[in-house]
């Protein structure tokens, strides 16, 4: 076969051509030439046999470049690595990529000292023996109100947070007491009381809005008492629950 | 923090329980402690206790599957999440060999690294489809052109490394001209005009990339030894 219109194309204006570069008189040649069409089919399989085997022949796996990103290459692997990236534009992405990647998962593994919630320990302030000696009321539970003022009433306090706890019998279940508490000075929305004996979770309790929790069926003992807010801990670290 | 010596004398079971609870606490944004399931990795990683990685991919596999999800390749792999959990703590485990356990130290920094392996699996994958997309568009050139037989490239190939050929290309390379156009066109797979773009200073205009580019491609389609390697067509 020989080309239907001479002289036939250079091998650079089929490159072109397969490029979508050639110029409209190239473009024309090739419709009506069957040889240079041809010639152009075997110039694409030589490139696209030749681009199978080479792409990114020499670029580094994802994991040395997870490594170089981390920092743990050894000096001459990060000077290869250093050397490569200033020509390969793919690398370099896939790089950035990455760098983006472990930046918008970095609160997975880590945050910052603002972010932490606020652990405080509360300490008692008023007990009862403190209560029948100055006769002065504190802020008592709203359940509370049931039953009457208490003189069972503990007072914890830490910064401008108060914790006012008593004790009942439980109602329901003989020997058994019930414990109300009323938390002030905090935002209670979404907290928890939490009850604590040695190596036991023995309840979780919502605060209400008002700051009101009431906990029932308890056995008369030494607890923890956690109150766990979004922003905010404060532990009672030793609570005796005794009889009311 | 726990003293090193206290953990190392904690049972597996002792470790993995306070680990778990030192990243429930960790989550709920409170104070934790993290040497538990620091020694944890230590364990697995630097005495190559396969029952304490086994406790580490349960801890974990939660937390990483939610990074697999979160990864902008992800959607368009095909694949399921859990295909890409297990290969990224493969990955780790294979990787992180006890020599190399000295650039760890905190659990932070381990948790960046299987972040980093969870990245690195996914982009193996990216990049294998691509791969194939090259390998099928060679299928498609063969068959439209109407070869008879198969590509002789098939039993050849395997022997040649990929680095190895291009090495063996290199090396039939005249000048650092003809190196930055095969290099550019065949392993960045760059047009000329892209190519141009990234080398003003070394070439003229996109004419004479074409020009370099014609006469390399002559020069290896007259190689028997290339000839052989890429099939017919060399």
């Amino acid at each position: 076969m020989t080309c239907t219109s001479p002289p036939q194309l250079a091998d650079q204006e089929l490159l072109a051509h397969l490029d979508g570069e050639a110029s409209p008189e190239v473009e024309a040649h090739l419709v009506s030439c069957p040889h240079c069409r041809e010639r152009a089919q075997h110039l694409a399989r030589l490139q696209a046999r030749l681009a199978a085997r080479l792409y990114r022949a020499t670029c580094p796996s994802p994991l040395e470049l997870g490594e170089y990103h981390l920092g743990i290459l050894a000096p001459a692997q990060k000077l290869a690595m250093d050397q490569h990236l200033a020509t390969c534009l793919h690398c370099s992405h896939e790089l950035e990529q990455l760098e983006a990647y472990v930046s918008a998962l970095a609160p997975d593994i880590a945050f910052s000292p603002l972010e932490r919630i606020k652990v405080l320990v509360a300490r008692l302030v008023r007990s009862p023996e403190d209560h029948s000696r100055s006769g002065a009321r504190a802020p008592a539970p709203a359940y509370a109100g049931l039953r009457g003022e208490s003189e069972s009433l503990l007072l914890y306090q830490v910064d401008d947070i108060q914790i006012a706890v008593e004790f009942q019998d439980d109602a329901e279940r003989q020997g058994r007491l019930a414990l109300l508490g009323l938390v002030t000075g905090a935002d209670t929305s979404g907290m928890e009381a939490h009850l604590w004996q040695p190596e036991q979770h023995i309840a979780a309790i919502p605060v209400d809005e008002l700051g009101n929790f009431y906990v029932s069926n308890l056995a008369p003992g030494s607890y923890e008492l956690v109150l766990r807010g979004p922003k905010v801990e404060v532990q009672i670290p030793e609570l005796e629950i005794v009889g009311g | 923090m726990s003293h090193s010596t206290d953990l190392r004398s904690l049972t597996l079971a002792g470790i993995v329980r306070r680990c778990t609870h030192e990243t429930e606490r960790f989550f709920q944004r409170r104070s934790y402690d993290p040497w538990f399931c620091f020694e944890l990795f230590r364990r697995a990683i630097l005495e190559r206790d396969s029952h304490a990685w086994e406790r580490v991919y349960a801890q974990y596999h939660a937390l990483v599957t939610g990074w697999v999800v979160r990864h902008q390749a992800f959607p368009a792999s095909g694949e399921e999440a859990q295909f890409f959990v297990n290969r990224a703590f493969e990955k780790m485990w294979a990787a992180l060999v006890p020599e190399k356990f000295g650039h760890f130290p905190n659990l932070q920094s381990l948790l960046r690294y299987l972040q980093m392996c969870v990245h690195s699996t996914i982009l193996d994958q990216v990049r294998s489809a691509n791969q194939s997309i090259l390998d099928v568009r060679v299928e498609d050139l063969v068959t439209g052109g109407g070869e008879a037989g198969p590509i002789a490239e098939g039993s050849v190939a395997d022997r040649v490394h990929r680095r190895e050929f291009w090495e063996q290309i290199e090396a039939r390379l005249n000048d650092e001209k003809e190196r930055r156009v095969v290099y550019g066109s065949f392993v960045l797979g760059l047009k000329p005009r892209q190519l141009l773009a990234s080398y003003p200073e070394a070439f003229d205009d996109v004419k004479e990339i074409y020009r370099i580019k014609e006469n390399v491609l002559a020069r290896l389609r007259r190689d028997r030894e290339l000839e052989e390697i890429l099939g017919p067509d060399a």
